[in-house]
């Protein structure tokens, strides 16, 4: 572990960000209003509130085990097989959310973009140019997400500005109308659209200063729930409710309302279009380097490099499994409700509390001495 | 020698991703695209322009299309001719624009045939206007089918103005206008100066939204001239089918109603003398209530401010006496009122569409009374009792007394 390179807090924050934001944002103005009409765009703080709270719950985890990541405890924990399969879980899913990633951003680029460049060579070309990068450490992973982060979050809020005279904020009432019970459901479909934040059950021990973990995640979690939320706002005021729920892509329908007077070239959304492609590249690759972190601990190895090839095929064959966009879609909600909640929120937490029940770990912290304080 | 060595792979490898990275399929040159700037849609009606049962496709007026199942719809296309713009290529056409127009089932087989005749790659992305044909409105089938397409479509923006125009869409886009040469361009301005009220905007998102939600819409209505187009009035979808017309008057007096009216003048009778009023600023307040016996009310108040504009030369009366100025402002309530009703009747008891979403208003503002009347809203609408009132305030009279 020590010989590893660490990662500053508004490093973490960076890999936060730029890993949740990536396909869901696209589609999430049209899940929020499929489930709670209206009142969907609160599904978005309600659904950040839980993401929140799950992911302190995993960065305490981490703290009750220093310099470990969750392959190292989850066997002590839970006891080995139960750990095992848990891990071998989290791996098949990090690895199923890389191709879906991959092939979303295919589908999405294919259909307004380049219509006739196979699908093959996009997913190709966006896992190599992943695998590049995966095959570094974190700090260079870290590094990334703080260059990347502002080229797709400033550029989100700027283009919102010339759409505003579009909305209407009306299309958002009735408020507070929908049935309770429609609305818990709701916060379930919400949640999936936050996965990704579980990588901290192996980035913990990367951190310079782990106690620091904690914040940085309620600030960035905080932060992305902040610009899902506006965007679907946005995006409801500027189509009406009824018009989001029919659209396959929302948030990009609305950047594409944008015209600049006067201009001959005047669809904003080819730009909007290049900026999410980066939005996508963080996610995935991040996602890539979970999987590879998780697959070289597991088998005990001590450089991931290798390895990070032949899962890019993997996740190439896997991309290309679904043979048309609405199975992509059938299969993501699938997956995100049946792999990402159960690998993701009750398992982690069901670890903390075994572990918290066992007395496991090292509760006052006391392992942290071992890593000096450094600046960040 | 090692190095050397190295340095060759490299540089070969540099040669080889220039080469072999660089390649897109969809690259297309500038100057090879067609910048479609307004699409018009028509039902085929055979033996419209004389009837050869021999041809089903191909150019009109080189093969005459006949009666067919394969043919649907008539669409054409308005575009600008770069080569002109730019002056440049051996022979420059005349034209600054060019329409053509072809039959085919679909909207987008349709247009695969253009590429038997055009040279370059037929580009939607800068469409400024849809025109859409009388007949193929009246059609229920074809107008929800072309709809979905032009809605399907990528590249067609959702902001791109709908309009329905009174005759066939072919021949809007086949004249040559007076004033601005190349069409597209040309509707997209006179929608966008919005210096009177006789018409109303609405795009295609809206019109889908709207058709898709309730069924049915107001769409602009385009008459056709000799060489010019005129917007003016509106066509009433309901129940998914063109079922009529709204004047240029009645438009007025509905977008009033709509809080969506610009500016406008209209004259109102003085004692025996028509005054011309300059209506500058026009605000809707609306209010949904509903009494004891359940019935719906609707309180419509327009406040109006402007200036008059015109007298008689022989000066009777002075137009800056303050009760010639409540006379002038009592007759364009009552004028305003009068044709706000006037709409408003012909809305709930010829046509039966709610045309301003009013159930999406009281939706919005009034969830407990909209749970009640949803699932019969268009009978509500027609039973909704609806009382207008106007406030007019002159606030200038011009130059002279």
């Amino acid at each position: 572990m020590d010989n590893q390179e660490k990662i500053t807090s508004n490093q973490l924050m960076a890999i936060m960000i730029s890993l949740l934001i990536g396909i869901g944002i696209m589609s999430l103005p049209r899940t929020v209003t499929e489930a709670a009409g209206p009142d969907g765009w609160l599904l978005v703080p309600a659904g950040g509130v839980i993401v929140i709270i799950t992911s302190v719950i995993i960065s305490k985890l981490g703290l009750l085990f220093p310099g470990k990541t969750v392959v190292e405890y989850a066997g002590d924990v839970i006891t080995k097989p139960l750990g095992l399969i848990f891990l071998l879980g989290l791996f098949v899913y990090f690895v199923i959310f890389c191709a879906f990633e991959a092939r979303v951003l295919a589908e999405v680029t294919k259909q307004f973009l380049l219509d006739r460049t196979p699908t093959e060579a996009l997913v190709i070309t966006i896992l190599l140019a992943c695998a590049y990068l995966v095959r570094q450490d974190i700090a260079t992973i870290g590094r990334m997400g703080e260059m990347l982060v502002p080229v797709f979050v400033i550029p989100t809020f700027l283009f919102l500005l010339p759409v505003i005279p579009q909305m209407d904020l009306t299309n958002l009432l009735p408020f507070m109308r929908t049935p309770p019970l429609k609305f818990l459901t709701g916060i379930g479909t919400t949640v999936t659209s936050f996965l990704g934040f579980e990588t901290l059950l192996l980035f913990h021990p990367f951190m310079a200063r782990p106690r620091d973990a904690t914040k940085a995640m309620v600030t960035s979690l905080a932060a992305v729930t902040f610009m899902y939320t506006l965007v679907v706002i946005a995006t409801m005021a500027t189509f009406g409710m009824v018009g989001v729920q029919r659209i396959i892509w929302p948030a990009f329908s609305m950047y594409r309302v944008i015209t600049v007077p006067g201009a001959f070239i005047e669809n904003v959304h080819g730009v909007m279009m290049a900026i999410w492609v980066v939005a996508v590249y963080t996610t995935l690759a991040v996602f890539f380097f979970a999987a590879v972190i998780l697959l070289s601990r597991l088998l005990g190895l001590k450089e991931h490099s290798f390895i990070v090839l032949p899962l890019a095929f993997l996740i190439y064959f896997l991309a290309l499994v679904p043979g048309n966009i609405s199975q992509v879609y059938s299969y993501l909600d699938a997956f995100s409700v049946y792999m990402g909640v159960p690998l993701c929120f009750i398992l982690p937490v069901f670890i903390f509390i075994v572990a918290r029940v066992r007395g496991m770990g090292d509760e006052r912290g006391k392992g942290h001495e071992k890593y000096p304080k450094k600046g960040t | 020698m090692k190095s050397i060595l190295k340095r060759a792979l490299n540089a070969l490898l540099i040669v080889t991703l220039v080469f072999s990275v660089t390649g897109c399929w969809d690259r297309v040159e500038i100057n090879d695209r067609i910048f479609v700037l307004a699409l018009g849609i028509d039902k085929f009606e055979p033996g419209q322009d004389g009837q050869d049962e021999e041809g089903d496709e191909g150019p009109e007026g080189v093969q005459q299309p006949g009666a067919s199942p394969r043919n649907r719809i008539v669409v054409s296309i308005v575009f600008p001719n770069v080569g002109l713009l730019k002056g440049e290529g051996a022979i420059v056409p005349e034209e600054p624009k060019a329409a053509v127009s072809t039959v085919g089932p679909t909207i987008f087989e349709a247009m695969r045939q253009f590429n038997t005749r055009l040279l370059g790659n037929i580009f939607l992305g800068h469409i400024k206007a849809i025109l859409v044909g009388e007949e193929l409105v009246s059609d229920e089938k074809l107008f929800l089918e072309v709809l979905d397409e032009l809605e399907r479509d990528h590249e067609i923006a959702r902001d791109v103005d709908l309009m329905v125009v009174k005759g066939s869409a072919k021949d809007a886009l086949f004249i040559k206008p007076l004033v601005e040469p190349i069409i597209g361009n040309y509707i997209e301005q006179i929608v966008e100066q919005r210096r009177t009220g006789r018409f109303h905007s609405k795009d295609l998102g809206q019109i889908a939204t709207s058709i898709r939600e309730v069924g049915g819409a107001p769409i602009p209505r385009m008459l056709v001239g000799e060489n010019e187009l005129k917007i003016a009035g509106t066509g009433i979808v309901k129940d998914y089918k063109l079922r009529g017309w709204l004047g240029e008057i009645e438009t007025r007096a509905a977008q009033w109603v709509d809080n969506t009216a610009g500016e406008d003048v209209i004259s109102v009778d003085i004692s025996g003398i028509l005054v011309p009023f300059e209506l500058t600023e026009l605000k809707r307040r609306m209010k949904v209530w509903r009494d004891e016996f359940g019935d719906i009310h609707l309180d419509i108040k327009l406040e109006a401010e402007g200036n008059i504009e015109g007298h008689i030369l022989e000066v009777h009366r002075d137009v800056m006496e303050q009760s010639f100025i409540r006379e002038v402002e009592a007759a364009v309530n009552r004028d305003m009122v009068a044709q706000c009703r006037a709409v408003m009747n012909k809305m709930q008891h010829v046509f039966g569409v709610d045309i301003w979403d009013i159930g999406d208003y009281i939706r919005k503002f009034h969830p407990d009374i909209w749970d009640d009347v949803k699932d019969n809203w268009t009978e509500e609408f027609t039973r909704m009792k609806v009382h207008i009132a106007a406030n007019a305030k002159v606030r200038r009279v011009g130059i002279i007394k």
